[in-house]
């Protein structure tokens, strides 16, 4: 095994790989930044570069450019509450507060930090964990996919601006418009309206930009102002605070890592539900949890340091069953097939050098990645102040034009305008968007296992499945357990007025 | 308009969406409409919950948040947990001629990437939005209208190589 280890790195050495490398973070990290281009437009858009060069090399530009997305996206979201891709999501949560107190600088070190700490966690345990996890997933079947989304869908429910119920409303708008198109089991065209466009379904990068970007937008231009209070110079904290926050807060770091690491084992979950995952479970296990919402670096952090772990985590399933972790994965695992590289058991003997190839390019990739971010950050910090005479039509354009260059098709543009609208008044009213776009991304999901889960086990899965059982109670306790909070709280507080 | 008509007629409008939803799944077979019909009727439900709960006379409306059920009260059950600040009440007289506005600069911005392609309409937007703000001084304006739209060029048409869309008058400008 200490053989492969150094091979991979040496498969590295090569001037061609370092400078693949170098180039695939620097346009990771532009993509990434910009609004709706996650990873996986990063990927495809790099497929057709792929042929002719050193594997390694090849590799070292694929993954490197992935990884460095996901920073991008945790930029977006820290400073301007747009989120750059579904997964970081959780990130506007405390992240944009931090912009908005002054603390953007040291809430991007934080972020570049934890994603790396997350980052190096998920590639040590890429390389050392894959013989034992591999029974694990191989016992989840679909009907315990499915209970996965509906937690995701229970926590999330509970991330409502105010009223639950109209949270809840907004959910269920989500998974409605996800519906759009055609049915992943039977072929069947839904809600069309008779419009070829619509064949295809709402693509969630459009919608998000729509709602997110093109509302904030709208909203900056209603309030007047500029999107934070404080000028750049009045910066209330470093890049260095956030680097030293991530490494006080280690056992939240390593928490979030395993949490990232899990979720990107089991194949189709995806990293949207662990970072909001992560940020719950920083919430719960924090002893000052009132701070959240509110600024908590802590609440940068775990998301942060989910996301970086979940890529190695990704991989694993990709490499060892030829099963994606996500879309991201998906594509690149086209590039592996047309790299020659063919995923299996295989891969894990006589082409171990290679897999160790790939967990060096994630710890360098990482490495690299929050060098060059918190080079950048502080100068990064000073863009929310801009005047919203100038963020309003470069932000609009930037963000139409990237809703348009998702699938080249001029509707999109349309379709995010058309969000746009729904955004702001979702926002004016209090329909929580986040839960809309996660209602969004777990729709597929939930349906795909449910029909399968039918088909293989039965009517009544529920309870012929005892992993699914089990999960299905965890979900009602959880579920449960903030009603139940509030109204023993309500009731004792009721008996200390009446005393 | 009170705020409270505003909740009911936005509340309305999300009963006819749910409603016509479910009407259309009607047309569909049983296993594309399995999932689907669930989710339209329990939408349906909150909102008939939400519109009787919004529309009481103590005004108290059933909420929860994540912080709340998460640190066990220590915070406050208004928090917004999606980071978002506090809903201030704004007073609809003053932000609705600026809504419109910002609708209308939305619109007229799809209107000319429509008619002209996204880089035309780039420049064209955002030299026009500041011009009408008065940011820039007109010429300084079209200039950086012009090198935001260079940069957004380059990144997007050359970089991405990303086939433009150029727009329904285009044929017009073609060479016979």
């Amino acid at each position: 095994m200490l053989e492969a280890i150094v091979a991979g790195l040496a498969a590295l050495a090569t001037p061609q790989a370092v400078l693949f490398m170098l180039v695939g973070v620097s346009y990771g990290l532009v993509i990434g930044i910009l609004p709706g281009l996650g990873g996986i437009v990063a990927l495809a858009l790099l497929l057709p570069f792929t042929y002719g060069h050193e594997l390694a090399a090849t590799l070292a530009l694929l993954l490197g450019a992935h990884i460095a997305t996901i920073w991008g996206g945790s930029v977006t979201s820290i400073l301007f509450k747009v989120p750059g891709a579904a997964k970081s999501l959780a990130l506007v949560f405390d992240g944009h507060p931090m912009t908005r107190q002054g603390h953007a600088a040291r809430a991007l070190g934080a972020s570049a930090t934890a994603a790396l700490l997350g980052g190096l966690m998920g590639a040590v345990f890429l390389a050392f964990t894959i013989p034992i996890v591999r029974p694990v997933m191989l016992a989840l079947g679909p009907s315990e996919y499915l209970m996965m989304a509906l937690w995701g869908l229970t926590i999330i429910a509970t991330f409502s601006e105010g009223s639950l119920l109209k949270g809840l409303v907004a959910t269920c708008l989500g998974i409605m418009v996800a519906f759009v198109g055609m049915d992943p089991v039977s072929g069947t065209p839904r809600f069309w309206f008779g419009n070829v466009y619509l064949l295809d379904g709402i693509s969630f990068p459009v919608a998000m930009i729509g709602l997110f970007a093109v509302a904030e937008m709208m909203t900056l231009y209603v309030k007047g102002g500029a999107m934070v209070d404080r000028v750049s110079g009045e910066q209330r904290s470093t890049v260095l605070d956030g680097v030293k926050d991530a490494f006080r807060h280690w056992g939240l770091v390593l928490r979030s890592s395993l949490l990232g690491l899990w979720v990107g084992v089991l194949p189709g979950v995806g990293a949207s539900v662990g970072g909001i995952a992560a940020y719950a479970q920083a919430a719960q296990t924090s002893p000052t949890p009132e701070r959240f919402g509110k600024g908590a670096v802590e609440g940068v952090i775990a998301p942060d340091a989910t996301l970086g772990a979940n890529e190695g985590g990704g991989l694993m399933p990709t490499l060892a069953f030829g099963i994606p972790g996500g879309e991201s994965m998906a594509i690149l695992l086209v590039a592996f097939l047309a790299m020659g590289i063919v995923p299996g058991p295989r891969m894990l003997t006589s082409e171990l050098d290679l897999v160790f190839s790939m967990v060096w390019i994630v710890v360098i990739a990482n490495l690299l990645t929050a060098l060059i971010g918190l080079a950048i950050s502080s100068r990064l910090a000073r863009l929310p102040a801009l005047n919203p005479n100038v963020m309003i039509p470069l932000v609009l354009s930037v963000c139409l034009l990237g809703a348009f260059a998702t699938r080249g098709l001029i509707e999109d543009v349309v379709v995010a305008a058309a969000f746009g609208v729904i955004g702001y008044l979702m926002n004016k009213y209090q329909y929580s968007r986040a839960n809309f776009v996660i209602g969004m991304v777990l729709a597929e999901m939930i349906e795909r296992n449910l029909h399968i889960s039918l088909g293989l086990y039965g009517e009544f899965f529920l309870f012929t499945r005892p992993i699914t059982t089990a999960m299905l109670v965890f979900i009602v306790v959880t579920t449960a357990l903030p009603f139940v909070r509030r109204y023993r709280r309500s009731r004792a507080s009721a008996a200390g007025n009446g005393s | 308009m009170s705020r409270r008509t505003q909740e009911n007629l936005i509340a309305g409008l999300l009963v006819l969406v749910f409603a016509a939803y479910l009407l259309m799944t009607l047309s569909l077979g049983p296993n594309a409409r399995l999932v689907p019909v669930p989710i339209a009727l329990l939408g349906l439900g909150f909102l008939l919950i939400q519109i009787v709960s919004q529309n009481r006379s103590d005004g108290r409306e059933f909420q929860l948040d994540l912080f709340a059920s998460l640190t066990a009260g220590a915070v406050s059950s208004t928090a917004d947990a999606s980071g978002e600040e506090e809903p201030e009440p704004r007073d609809t007289r003053e932000s609705f001629p600026r809504e419109l506005q910002a609708a209308g600069f939305l619109a007229a911005f799809i209107g000319l990437i429509l008619l002209l392609g996204p880089i035309a309409a780039v420049f064209l937007f955002t030299s026009a939005f500041f011009l009408v703000t008065g940011h820039f001084a007109p010429l300084k304006g079209v200039t950086v209208a012009g090198l935001c739209t260079l940069a957004l060029y380059l990144l997007f048409a050359v970089g991405l190589q990303l086939q433009m869309y150029h727009g329904v008058l285009a044929p017009l400008f073609e060479p016979r």
